[in-house]
């Protein structure tokens, strides 16, 4: 619109420069045109003058009117010349002149023929020549010449203006139509800016309401809300965070974030309030509990999330923080009541479950079959709220940090014996057997020994009770990166997968009726979880339904741990093929420290890995995606000893041709250790 | 071997059936009383090998009882247990401390009661 404007702007001055133009060239015209008719009536007049003079002389013979005639004589030529000047180069004027002029001499050489003849004194000859009419005439012929003449310079005149008339017409018309589309576009860009200027108002209002909501949004909130620049810097607080640390807005702005929390101030580092927080980076969202300080010096329990907010100006950080006063008094009276409860709920029960056991026990005599049924089941039963208040009890402690922990290096063989041990008695009571798996004497782990027999008592308790009667619960201990990682296996139902994300929740068993029948108080996971994280390590497990549950226990190691491998003799090479690659990780972890596992996914990596080089010992899958591992099987017993390790049931052949064969499930990584300890003739460790 | 056995709990039912645990070991002569004040008095009297004592006892608790033993003559060096229905590790280190020279948990198994305080014995 801008260039529209400018171009309609030049062009408008050009019209007007050229009109200007115009108008100029049409005055000096009509000036030069009045000139040329002033200087025809002149020629006209002039010989008039000479005829004038010489008619009077003639009649009158007084020489008086010789003066006239010999001024009007004198200029005649002059006037034509004057004429001649002021018309325009190429004039049609131009041949008039030429014939004026022959006139012109032919009337002036007639008078002053006739004047001379006068002046001989032969006036009769002087009469007879102008009764002759030939003056007469050219005189006539002269004045028609100027009138012509003069008709025809009007008719260029007119010719000329009404041209100029036209053009200055044309003018005015594009000058109207150029000033029309200036106003209009100037109209247009006058309506646009206002509309933009509309739309900013707007736009403004609708910004300003929004700031003013989340004000309110935030000012309306219980919990305080923090924004904080990268370095941790007070940016904007809501009505709540005032509230909770009595300053005023402009006393904290700008100030470290150290003013309200019992945190490391910021020492002129880089670091970023998560980082202070110790959440670091990624610690968007979690919250901690920090110790607020008030403006009267007051220390306020809080909890804080931090959530990290991307601005062109780095990573910002909001804070959302909690009074936990309340939270704190509330969990305090729910321990003590749980304490309290628990407690006085242990005096009735002393005197039940000690009834019932002196009753089943024989010590009021002998009891009729059906009275002893029930007793035996009221004892049970007795039994196992006493183990259901006794879990609760220690659950709470544990959570809230009251438990007491022993911490020293604990032997794990003799931990993991007495506890299978301990349990073996339990466990036949379900028909199950336990089986504990050669521990190395080395192996320690740093940890409260009661606890950890907790910990392991809970897992066989769980393993015998969800074991098949006749199944085999399997304890073993591997060493992991910077820790022993202890392993209790089951040959049970394994754990749905809905059912896993609850596991180590509260009162959970996979369904209700499953607590019942397994008799356990849904506390026992819990437990496992809680003291295990006290101890700095960390429970998982690996199930799959139908096939058996291991769980494992990852402890901080407080020996050094063994390498054989760098000292002494290198380790002895084992080619695993398999193609699950979790069960490849899960048989590494069991051999840490007694081979060097190298994993094959594939039939045709076992292949080019048996070509290329030397193994003590082959453990191989049959079913495998891109054929089954029974073609290698011969090409590998040639080198080494194969073991078998399959999901399908072995052939009587297949057993001919391999060292061992195991039944793959979870549960048999136990059995695939001693097989792999025998084939690679390492020395069995007492349990 | 037969040793003089006092237990002190002020919940009747609890000491019944203490009493009748204990007395499953043929060589335990057992007395009972149902609060601290007593027991000191019947202790000074009966001269019993061992004291079980319940820790929660109104008026004279067990820490006070056992104070009160150690603080007559003829009970002071008078073997002292404790049986307590808190039976964390604290407690136990806690009581300990205060010169018993044993802990039993409740609810105890009856049937291993007799035993345990043979073995304290």
């Amino acid at each position: 619109m801008v260039a529209a404007t400018l171009a309609i702007h030049l062009l408008l001055a050009y019209v007007l420069d050229r009109e200007f133009d115009h108008g100029v060239r049409a005055a000096e015209e009509a000036e030069r045109s009045h000139q040329v008719r002033a200087a025809l009536m002149d020629v006209l007049s002039v010989h008039r003058d000479v005829e004038t003079g010489q008619r009077g002389y003639l009649l009158t013979g007084d020489p008086e009117f010789l003066q006239p005639y010999r001024e009007a004589r004198g200029v005649a030529e002059g006037t034509l010349r004057t004429l001649d000047g002021r018309l325009e180069r190429g004039s049609p004027l131009a041949s008039g002149v030429a014939r004026l002029r022959e006139l012109s001499r032919a009337k002036l050489d007639f008078a002053d023929r006739t004047v001379a003849l006068k002046a001989a004194g032969r006036p009769a000859r002087a009469r007879a020549a102008v009764a002759s009419g030939r003056g007469k005439a050219l005189m006539d012929a002269i004045r028609a010449q100027v009138a012509a003449m003069d008709r025809l310079e009007r008719a260029r005149l007119a010719d000329r203006t009404a041209e100029e008339f036209r053009a200055h017409e044309r003018t005015r018309t594009l000058s109207f139509l150029l000033l029309a589309g200036m106003a209009a576009m100037l109209t247009a860009a006058a309506v646009a800016i206002a509309r933009a200027w509309d739309q900013r108002r707007r736009l403004h209002t609708r910004l300003r309401d929004a700031a003013a909501r989340q004000q309110a949004i935030l000012d309306s909130t219980t919990d305080a809300i923090i924004s904080l620049n990268p370095s941790g810097s007070i940016e904007s607080l809501n009505r709540a965070a005032r509230a909770m640390f009595g300053y005023r807005e402009d006393e904290l702005l700008r100030r470290d974030v150290s003013v309200l929390f019992e945190i490391a101030p910021e020492r002129g580092r880089a670091m970023s309030f998560a980082d202070r927080l110790g959440l670091g980076e990624a610690g968007g969202g979690r919250t901690i509990d920090i110790t607020g300080r008030r403006s009267d010096g007051a220390a306020v329990p809080t909890e804080v999330a931090v959530s990290p907010m991307a601005l062109p100006s780095g990573v910002h950080a909001v804070a959302v923080v909690r009074d936990a006063t309340e939270r704190h008094r509330v969990d305090r009276l729910k321990r003590e009541f749980i304490s309290t409860v628990s407690h006085e709920l242990r005096t009735p029960l002393t005197s039940i479950a000690g009834s019932l056991g002196l009753l089943a026990g024989g010590a009021a005599g002998p009891l009729p079959p059906r009275a002893d049924r029930l007793v035996a089941i009221a004892h049970a039963n007795s039994e196992r709220l006493v183990r259901l208040v006794n879990d609760i009890l220690d659950i709470e402690k544990i959570e809230a940090g009251e438990a007491q922990f022993d911490m020293r290096p604990v032997p794990l063989a003799d931990l993991l014996g007495r506890t299978v041990e301990a349990n073996g008695g339990y466990a036949q009571g379900f028909g199950v057997r336990l089986e504990l798996a050669p521990v190395d004497d080395a192996a320690h782990v740093l940890g409260d020994p009661d606890r950890l027999t907790q910990v392991f008592t809970n897992l066989l308790s769980n393993a015998v009770k969800f074991s098949p009667a006749g199944g085999v619960v399997i304890v073993m201990a591997s060493a992991l990166d910077g820790c022993w990682r202890v392993s209790v296996s089951d040959q049970g139902p394994g754990i749905p997968e809905a059912f896993q994300p609850r596991l180590f929740d509260k009162f959970t068993q996979a369904d209700g009726s499953d607590t019942r029948a397994k008799g356990g108080s849904g506390l026992g996971l819990s437990i496992v979880r809680e003291i295990v994280a006290r101890h700095g390590g960390r429970v998982s497990f690996d199930t799959a339904e139908g096939h058996g549950t291991t769980f494992h226990v990852d402890l901080p190691r407080a020996d050094e741990p063994a390498r054989p491998a760098a000292s002494a003799a290198p380790l002895p090479r084992v080619l695993h093929v398999e193609d699950d690659v979790d069960m490849t990780r899960v048989v590494a972890s069991a051999l840490e420290g007694r081979a060097a596992l190298t994993p094959a996914h594939s039939l045709r990596r076992a292949r080019e890995l048996v070509a290329a080089e030397r193994f003590d010992l082959v453990i191989l899958d049959i079913g495998l995606a891109d054929g089954s591992g029974l073609d290698l099987l011969d090409a590998c017993g040639r080198s080494a000893p194969v073991i078998v390790f399959t999901a399908q049931e072995a052939g009587a052949e297949l057993a001919h041709r391999a060292r061992v064969v195991l039944v793959k499930s979870r549960a048999s990584i136990g059995r695939l250790v001693a097989a792999v300890d025998d084939a690679l003739g390492l020395p069995k460790e007492a349990a | 071997m037969t040793a003089r056995i006092l237990y002190v709990d002020d919940e009747d039912d609890i000491r019944e059936i203490a009493a009748m645990a204990l007395e499953l070991d043929p060589g335990f002569l057992v007395r009972d009383c149902g609060s601290g004040r007593a027991a000191v008095s019947l202790a000074a009297e009966w001269k019993p090998d061992l004291i079980l004592l319940d820790v929660m006892m109104p008026e004279m608790d067990g820490p006070a009882t056992l104070a009160a033993l150690r603080a007559q003559a003829e009970t002071a060096d008078t073997p002292v247990a404790f049986i307590t229905a808190r039976a964390g590790r604290d407690d136990a280190e806690r009581l300990a401390g205060l010169g018993a020279c044993g802990i039993i948990a409740k609810p105890f198994d009856p049937m291993t009661l007799a035993a345990q305080v043979r073995a304290l014995l």
